[in-house]
């Protein structure tokens, strides 16, 4: 089954407006898939992600998430149930400093009963390997432990699809680590991930990928069909990886390695095999 | 404009039961015209210590020196303090607030008794600088733009005041790679116009590129303090601390580890590069 079926959307910030924030964007997210989500800065990435969350409607085009028509006004609570999005700054996603006071407070808003907020906010917290910590206080912990909190939050609510929306920018390279890794456990758990990165590192992990550019797709694929297109990278207003610079400029010193890498161990693997 | 940390400490909320010690004993000499990175774990004491110079904490003990002069004496002038050092600091986009983008970045300049002429040839130069199209911008609100717009509008605001050292706190998170490049390359270029500049940042490749120095703080002490090749050398005791070192070190490190000549202080892109064609060529 489709996770998202996105339909020509598009959407202007200022109605009328021809400046759009996305323009004419179709694609399908399969259950279970990780998405990476990539491009400069004000390209639509955010607005996109909105809309899959049901905090923006469609103005124009098709959009059904979670088997849900976006644009059904009946729908929208089922949407925000059904695709959580976790965001960049972790300390203005908490409501209470009390860590299982935070995570009760979505579930109690989407009528939870009382007698099942404790167990689904343990869950939740062995879920991003956070289990024990309910009466902690969310000041105490480091960047990477406040947003895999923040994570346990939209995770309790136990939505189908998960969006992040540059959740590692924030965070020292163990926090980043550590917040990948939560995602991959999410994602081998099976739920639909949508990740929305600068970090073209991380878009390696995903299954597919896709480039915007001033609100236009230029470019859905696999990272290993995406990544090695420095021209298309160009265009998006990114960079390639270190170890597909390094193919493309060895090939200009004459040495061709067998495969383009995308990763430094695949770049080393690719030099070793010169031998 | 040289900066001096003598033996100082602070702590957070002395006397309670929250009393947590944020800086043990830092001392160090940052000269005018130096491009230092601080880098260091969340919570290790690197915002601590730019409040500290910006004159926005006192410390418990030690001392802030700015040209030799310790800015918590009675008679320092403060408002020198903070003309001279311009501060950028977390999410600078948060700071914005006014109703455009001219008068949001000629917010600070009121305060200086400059000119109307001179206020917004300060104003153009910098928003310049960001790179916008002044005549473009200046009348639009702040609001209307995106997040890394509104930061570099924000950086405008700071750079308007042409203070003699700038201190960033992790000014490129959040932006995408061209929009940090380009970032970077302008910091670099206020640096060799003779800005000091002193920027924390996580992102060792940015730091391995630009910066001359790098401080490292653990536990709010100081960790590391060198030249930025001979810091980044030293990779495994960085990376069981926390901190990441440059990708171009870590690819070095992994071609060592298969047995290549590599040199141990590879940390931009450009050596690896020529090391790994020198490889290359061994190879075939």
């Amino acid at each position: 089954m489709q996770a998202v079926i996105a339909q020509h959307l598009t959407y202007s910030y200022l109605e009328k407006s021809k400046n759009r924030a996305i323009d004419n964007i179709s694609f399908q997210v399969r259950e279970g898939e990780f998405w990476a989500i990539l491009g400069h800065n004000g390209c639509g990435k955010t607005t996109l992600a909105r809309h899959l969350n049901a905090l923006i409607s469609p103005q124009k085009g098709e959009l059904v998430v979670a088997g849900l028509d976006a644009l059904a006004n009946a729908n929208i609570w089922k949407i925000r149930k059904a695709c959580g999005m976790v965001f960049q700054n972790p300390d203005n996603q908490f409501v209470s400093s009390v860590i299982d006071e935070d995570l009760s407070f979505g579930l109690r808003n989407f009528g939870v009963s009382e007698e099942e907020i404790p167990n689904r906010v343990k869950v939740a917290l062995e879920a991003v390997g956070m289990a024990g910590y309910e009466k902690r206080s969310t000041h105490f912990l480091s960047g990477g432990q406040k947003q895999r909190i923040a994570i346990a939050g939209v995770l309790a609510v136990e939505p189908d699809i998960l969006i992040f929306d540059e959740v590692t920018s924030m965070l020292d390279p163990e926090g980043r680590r550590d917040v990948l890794n939560t995602m991959q456990r999410l994602r081998e758990r099976g739920k639909t991930i949508i990740m929305i990165s600068h970090y073209i590192e991380e878009a390696i992990l995903a299954d597919r990928m896709m480039l915007l550019h001033d609100g236009k797709i230029l470019g859905i694929g696999t990272p290993g069909e995406i990544l090695p297109d420095i021209e298309l990278l160009n265009r998006t207003g990114l960079t390639p990886p270190m170890a597909v610079r390094a193919y493309y400029d060895l090939k200009a010193a004459g040495i061709t390695l067998k495969e383009c890498p995308l990763t430094n161990e695949e770049l080393v693997e690719g030099l070793c095999q010169l031998r | 404009m040289s900066i001096t940390l003598d033996s100082v400490f602070y702590t957070y909320a002395p006397g309670t039961p929250y009393a947590s010690a944020a800086l043990k004993n830092i001392s160090f000499t940052v000269e005018k015209g130096e491009f230092v990175g601080i880098m260091g774990k969340t919570g290790c004491g690197k915002s601590t210590l730019i409040q500290l110079i910006a004159g926005l904490l006192t410390p418990d003990s030690g001392a802030v020196l700015l040209d030799g002069k310790n800015i918590n004496d009675k008679n320092y002038d403060r408002n020198e303090l903070h003309r001279k050092v311009g501060v950028v600091f977390q999410h600078p986009e948060c700071q914005l607030f006014e109703t455009t983008v001219e008068r949001d970045v000629a917010f600070s300049l009121k305060h200086f008794g400059w000119s109307k002429e001179k206020v917004q040839s300060a104003v153009e130069r910098a928003l310049t600088m960001m790179g916008f199209d002044y005549e473009k911008v200046r009348e639009k609100s702040p609001l209307e733009f995106s997040g890394g717009e509104k930061r570099r509008i924000a950086i405008a605001g700071i750079l308007a005041a042409e203070p003699e050292v700038l201190i960033l706190d992790e000014p490129i998170a959040g932006l995408d790679p061209l929009g940090r490049e380009a970032f970077l390359v302008l910091v670099k270029r206020l640096n060799e116009a003779g800005m000091t500049i002193l920027m924390i940042s996580h992102n060792a490749d940015a730091l391995a590129e630009y910066a001359e120095r790098i401080v490292i703080l653990k536990d709010g002490m100081l960790f590391r303090d060198g030249v930025t090749r001979e810091v980044f050398s030293d990779m495994d005791e960085l990376q069981k601390n926390g901190i990441g070192v440059s990708e171009a070190r870590q690819c070095a490190a992994l071609l060592a580890e298969r047995g290549f000549d590599v040199a141990k202080d590879t940390i931009c892109y450009e050596d690896l590069l020529k090391q790994m064609i020198a490889i290359g060529r061994g190879q075939q």
